[in-house]
């Protein structure tokens, strides 16, 4: 997720901003107490070694910063007519092209550094490799809202300040070569910084993201409710792809069971929750009863068996109540992700003419070739006059209330910590660094 | 499926759609409608639509759509599903009770 990349980033950043006396920390000369344990050509190449690293750093802020303003041209642009936003990436591009260095390799990534400031660099290298994945995928261009986009290009924007600052500090390892323009790079950063902090931070953007892919629960049937969450997330995962009408009958059949099943043995131990599912369940027996005529070919049966193993299970539970309430609220959330997705399935159907309607008016097709003439079927669209409820239903009925995101713990936390480090002094308490 | 089967066939659907509606039991209204998908799964998706049926007592449902079932046999349903139909309809008539 973006949200773990960023932050593993800004911790490390925030690690190397607290580091002086860089000579030092790479086995340089500095104190008479402590002694010089490499050589000006191995330091050298560790300087080279984390300009490969910070090159990663580099590229994931270009990537930040064009994920927040995918829009931008800078094909004829001056100083003057760029905007804050547009100059910093200006300024990153010139900065990233204008290195000799290349980006670290695979090896490079996941070989641990004997010296600590180097495996700062490492992991902060890491966080940026992975947090790619973010800014292509879900907290891409396409999926942001304009604040959250803010909230990207501050975050970026902050980064760059921190390697600007750190360039700066490494100016004196042998070999060192400096950012392009690192004053310009260097003041682009703050006034875009500014720029974007002048909105209030949306920090819902830090679950947003790469994800890795769901796996079913596979194996034995597990005993009691833990076995109908078992088959109810199998079922889960088949629905991202659309079922056909007969296994969506079959599914809807499914979860009028299931949650009669499960409302009647929680009556006593929650009542609220009970009400929910019974209602679920009526509203699942007027869909069964609204498709009994659904019909369509196209789409995977694969959810029918997962629906039916999961009513079967529900029907095969103890008479005693349920009274595990951490297994309940899977239960209830599992609950919410079908309704959403058999929501999204018939409306996806509907809308795309996959699903039709059977019309009661069985008659013989006289133009057909042959003596025997057999039936002529009819099938409309849902959306023609011969309506049914099922829209309705789905609509107002089963979906369920949106969610709203919740900025995860921490993220303010994270970023405040990020920015004392950058505006630390040496000798300043040193606070610790959340993650 | 010439127009005999599919006049009996929308008449077993509609008659076990009408008893899965008036079912006096939850385990009962899902029996029937799990008949109602067997007997959908068994002809594929080229079959007649439900018509609605007049409000008949439970006994009287249960007895056409019996005898509807029966008929498919005639119209080339092998007897096997045929009584595994019945079977199933029996089950659920047996769970229909007050």
């Amino acid at each position: 997720m973006y949200g773990e990349n960023s932050s593993h980033l800004r911790h490390a950043l925030g690690v190397l901003a607290r580091e002086h006396r860089i000579q030092q920390r790479l086995g340089g000369k500095g104190t008479h107490t402590v002694p010089e344990t490499t050589t000006v050509e191995e330091r050298e190449e560790l300087g080279k070694q984390i300009r490969r690293y910070r090159q990663c750093v580099l590229a994931w802020s270009l990537q930040g910063v064009g994920a927040a303003n995918p829009r931008i041209n800078l094909e004829g642009t001056t100083g003057r007519s760029r905007g804050p936003v547009e100059e910093l990436r200006y300024r990153l591009t010139e900065a990233l092209s204008a290195s000799s260095a290349e980006l670290a390799h695979g090896e490079e990534l996941i070989t641990e550094q004997p010296f600590a400031t180097v495996e700062s660099w490492r992991q902060a290298a890491r966080a940026a490799v992975l947090g790619e994945h973010d800014l292509s995928g879900g907290a891409g261009p396409v999926g942001l809202s304009e604040q959250q986009r803010m909230t990207v290009l501050k975050d970026a924007a902050d980064i760059v300040r921190g390697l600007v600052a750190l360039d700066r500090r490494y100016e004196g390892v042998p070999g060192w070569e400096r950012l392009l323009n690192q004053g310009r790079l260097g003041r682009a950063a703050e006034a875009c910084a500014a720029h974007a902090g002048c909105d209030e931070a949306d920090y819902t953007v830090d679950q947003l993201g790469w994800r890795p892919i769901p796996r079913p629960m596979d194996g034995p049937a597990m005993p009691g409710l833990a076995g109908v969450l078992q088959a109810q997330y199998k079922l889960l995962l088949h629905l991202i792809e659309l079922p056909d009408a007969r296994s969506l009958r079959v599914v809807m059949d499914s979860q009028r069971v299931v949650a009669h099943e499960a409302a009647t043995r929680i009556g006593d131990v929650e009542p609220e929750l009970a009400a929910r599912w019974i209602i679920r369940m009526q509203t699942y027996r007027r869909l069964v009863q609204e498709t009994r005529d659904l019909g369509g070919i196209l789409g995977k049966p694969d959810a029918a068996s997962q629906g039916a193993i999961a009513a079967g299970r529900a029907e095969k539970l103890g008479r005693e109540p349920l009274t595990d309430t951490n297994q309940l609220r899977q239960l209830d959330r599992i609950f919410s992700h079908i309704d959403e997705r058999v929501c999204a399935a018939v409306e996806h159907g509907i809308k795309e003419r996959l699903y039709f309607l059977r019309v009661p008016f069985p008659r013989v097709d006289d133009r057909s070739p042959g003596m025997v003439k057999g039936l002529r079927h009819r099938y409309v669209p849902i959306t023609s006059p011969v309506q049914t409820d099922v829209l309705s239903i789905v609509r107002h009925e089963l979906r369920p209330a949106p969610i709203k995101p919740a900025p995860p713990r921490g993220a303010a936390q994270s970023r405040l910590d990020f920015e004392a480090a950058l505006r630390h002094r040496p000798g300043d308490p040193h606070p610790p660094m959340a993650l | 499926m010439l127009l005999a089967h599919a006049v009996t066939l929308a008449e077993v659907r509609s008659y076990l759609a009408a008893l899965a509606d008036q079912a006096l039991t939850f385990d009962a209204s899902v029996e029937y409608e799990r008949v109602l998908l067997q007997v959908d799964f068994m002809h594929g998706d080229f079959i007649p639509g439900i018509t609605h049926i007049p409000a008949y007592s439970r006994d009287v449902l249960f007895d056409v759509a019996y005898a509807a079932i029966e008929e498919l046999a005639e119209h080339g349903v092998d007897l096997l599903s045929v009584e595994l139909l019945l079977d199933m309809l029996e089950v659920a008539w047996a769970k229909d009770l007050p």
